[in-house]
């Protein structure tokens, strides 16, 4: 194998394959990428078994002179070309044990191992046509409601993200069981599929993907995969295979106490109180009395701290509890001005509403005080 | 206790206190700062001991007082209020009310009579010194300090007065960093020499960052003291004896490479990539109008680079920790590196031809 390039085509589909790599893993050749050159171009790939990412630079942005495989440590390869010059050119080279890259005065060799025991995802045929989705749709989606997913829950569809389609509609929706994110994005047609949940890490890494892309996103399913074609990049996630917990339910139907609010006022008003929290439960309550909201909060240091608000609340008096920073960060991830807020009684969870996104709706368990 | 003030007037200097605070200390009373009220001014204390700052605000005052709160909690409350919010304290019994707007809370409280205090000792008349030269002084050299070694005077920096010269010295046994300013001359008593804690010459240093053009040194015994604008930090100083950093410095260096610094530097960083990673050694060999820098780890991985510099003696091979070289490239500030050494096992001198105060020693590394 052997191929010439600039610095500047390589270093961002190499940075987005790395990422993909874990810090530390059990396997050698998990530290690796698998470089690919072929006469249709490069191809890198990284795994964790989990999730994989190959990035693809096409045969007309670089010299082939020889096509070939390898395998080669992820960072190091990364960490070189990011100290090479702006506009340096690189050849890259390598044989059956070694890989050696060279830029004008600097040449170095690093470890290898083969392409062939490279753990590729074992991806099963896919049979579906797949869905389009805009880019920056399914990144708003994802960035509405990823911050809900639980983390490291023996439940362990939880710590995930259900990707739901209806007729012409994806709708994401993230819970821990004690808050729930729900977004909605509509689609150009109109795919027959399941209801697969796509882990946590490939949520995370996936809205990191999106971030640059432009047009739209090709997603397609087998029944343990999602394959997404971001651009030049293929990303692979494994699914978590489970049954997603009828959520709807969750939803509160018919609340009939609400208030809208400035969203700005009610979430510094809750950062600032959040200071005097109980560090463990991070309790706060809300007492709502006619056109008024009092945000209280205090800890076992006998520290409290109380802030009023206006809000156009109208019925009668009610005091409820929450964790107060699962209201924070669904107050941080709206876009609007307005958040409508509406809730039934202190049993009872609470639905907030972005005056910017209908679809959204977030859904907070209360707490005993 | 009760005073008025606005949320801008007193947050930089809360946060600039908060900063010598410890994240966990033994003492609860340590996570607290001082708040002291006398007529218009409201002196703000924070310490772990070693450095204690004092941060002094003007406020509107209604009923002088003293008392403590815990400096996190104060800090965060008063960032999350409005820009320009108009703010009062005052203390009800055994709680400090922090008032603004339809914002209120109650933060607990412990005796001022329990707070921590620097002995007082009697320091040395202050000297005026541009903030921007002390903190060159600080900033060229304070890389080299030691970090938690047993030979504890060297957790800390030297700094010395020689002939109206001010003098940093840091060192942590393999590498040496040295650096001098002018200083007022004329004066009484000299500063002598002092080892400054390591904690305290990086508080020293964030402080100088956000200085006014002049600050003021004083020392005692035991103390340094600093003055900028409306803070005054006093930091202990390290009783110990600091190792004669003379002797550390070749003289007798014969073979000088002038090489560009951000070549030599690029250099370093790519190949420093397969260096061995826990020794971290690189080799140097000095050719004539060529400098090769090569690496290589226990994976059989390496990495060589060649650059132009300025040389014509005869060849050697010298190998040095490559971190030690980075870190010192890291704070050259021209555009040019001189080294100079004598022979494979000696250590390297490092000087920027263009500003001849600092210099630096490296100790070779066996490959």
């Amino acid at each position: 194998m052997k191929f010439e390039l600039a610095k500047s085509t390589f270093i961002e589909p190499l940075q987005r394959v790395v990422n993909i790599i874990e810090k530390r893993q059990t396997l050698p050749i998990l530290s690796h990428v698998l470089i690919q050159c072929s006469e249709s171009g490069l191809v890198c790939v990284g795994t964790d078994q989990e999730i994989e990412l190959s990035a693809r630079i096409s045969a007309d942005q670089l010299n082939i002179s020889r096509v070939g495989a390898v395998t080669v440590p992820g960072r190091k390869l990364l960490d070189i070309v990011r100290h090479l010059p702006q506009e340096a050119r690189i050849t890259c080279e390598a044989d059956s044990d070694r890989f050696i890259l060279r830029s004008q005065r600097f040449e170095s060799q690093l470890a290898t191992l083969p392409a062939n025991e490279f753990p590729w995802i074992d991806l099963a045929v896919i049979a579906e046509e797949g869905v389009k989705v805009s880019s920056a749709g399914l990144k708003n989606l994802l960035s509405r409601t990823m911050f809900a997913m639980a983390q490291q829950d023996v439940r362990y569809f939880f710590n995930g993200m259900l990707f739901e389609f209806e007729s012409k509609l994806l709708r994401c929706v993230a819970t821990n069981g004690q808050r729930l994110a729900i977004a909605e994005q509509a689609l150009n047609e109109e795919p027959g599929l399941s209801r697969p949940i796509l882990p946590r890490k490939g949520v995370v890494e996936l809205a990191r993907l999106l971030d640059g892309a432009g047009d739209d996103v090709l997603l397609q399913f087998t029944p343990q995969h999602v394959q997404v074609e971001i651009g030049a990049d293929r990303f692979v996630s494994k699914l978590i295979d489970a049954e997603y917990p009828d959520y709807s339910k969750a939803i509160p139907q018919g609340g009939d106490r609400f208030f809208s609010c400035s969203r700005s006022a009610l979430k510094d008003a809750l950062v600032r109180t959040a200071v005097l929290s109980n560090e463990v439960y991070k309790n706060v309550r809300l007492s709502l009395s006619s056109g008024q909201l009092e945000i209280f909060t205090n800890n076992p240091q006998q520290e409290q701290a109380i802030e009023q608000i206006t809000v156009d609340y109208a019925s009668e008096p009610l005091e409820i509890g929450f964790n107060i920073h699962f209201l924070i960060e669904a107050l941080s991830v709206m876009s609007g001005d307005e958040v409508r807020v509406e809730l039934s009684s202190p049993s009872s969870p609470c639905l907030l509403r972005d005056s910017e996104d209908s679809t959204a709706q977030y859904v907070i368990s209360p707490m005993v005080l | 206790m009760k005073f008025s003030v606005t949320r801008d007037s007193i947050l930089k200097p809360l946060q600039q206190v908060g900063g010598v605070v410890e994240r966990r200390q033994t003492l609860p009373i340590l996570s607290n700062v001082l708040l002291v009220l006398e007529g218009s001014k409201l002196a703000i204390t924070g310490t772990d001991l070693e450095v204690e700052m004092v941060a002094n605000v003007n406020v509107a005052t209604d009923l002088p007082g003293t008392l403590t709160v815990p400096a996190r909690k104060l800090v965060d409350i008063i960032r999350e209020l409005p820009e320009q919010a108009e703010i009062d304290f005052t203390q009800k019994g055994e709680r400090l009310e922090i008032r603004s707007g339809r914002f209120k809370s109650n933060l607990s409280t412990l005796p001022s009579t329990d707070f921590p205090a620097v002995e007082a000792d009697t320091m040395s008349a202050p000297i005026s010194v541009g903030a921007e030269t002390l903190k060159s002084l600080l900033d060229l050299t304070s890389f080299a300090m030691a970090q938690q070694d047993v030979r504890y005077f060297l957790n800390g920096m030297l700094l010395e007065e020689v002939e109206g010269q001010l003098r940093s010295v840091a060192t942590d046994g393999h590498r040496l960093a040295m650096n001098q300013i002018a200083i007022e001359p004329n004066r009484a008593d000299g500063l002598g020499q002092v080892i400054v804690p390591r904690k305290g010459v990086l508080e020293i240093q964030r402080l100088l960052a956000d200085s006014p053009e002049v600050v003021e040194l004083s020392v005692s015994a035991s103390h340094l003291c600093l003055t900028s604008g409306p803070f005054v930090l006093t930091t202990k100083l390290v009783d110990g004896r600091f190792p004669d950093y003379q002797r550390v410095i070749p003289k007798d260096g014969d073979k000088v490479i002038l090489a560009d610094k951000l070549d030599f530097k690029r250099a370093l960083n790519r190949t420093a990539i397969l260096s061995n990673e826990k020794f971290r050694g690189v080799r140097i060999q000095f050719k004539s109008g060529l400098l090769e820098i090569s690496t290589n780890n226990p994976e059989q991985e390496d990495a060589e680079e060649s650059l132009p510099v300025d040389y014509s003696g005869p060849e050697l091979e010298i190998g040095f920790n490559v971190g030690y070289l980075q870190d010192v490239l890291n704070v050259v500030r021209g555009s040019q590196v001189k080294l100079t050494v004598n022979d494979s096992n000696s250590s390297a001198l490092i000087e920027d031809p263009e500003a001849d105060q600092a210099l630096y020693v490296i100790m070779p590394m066996k490959l």
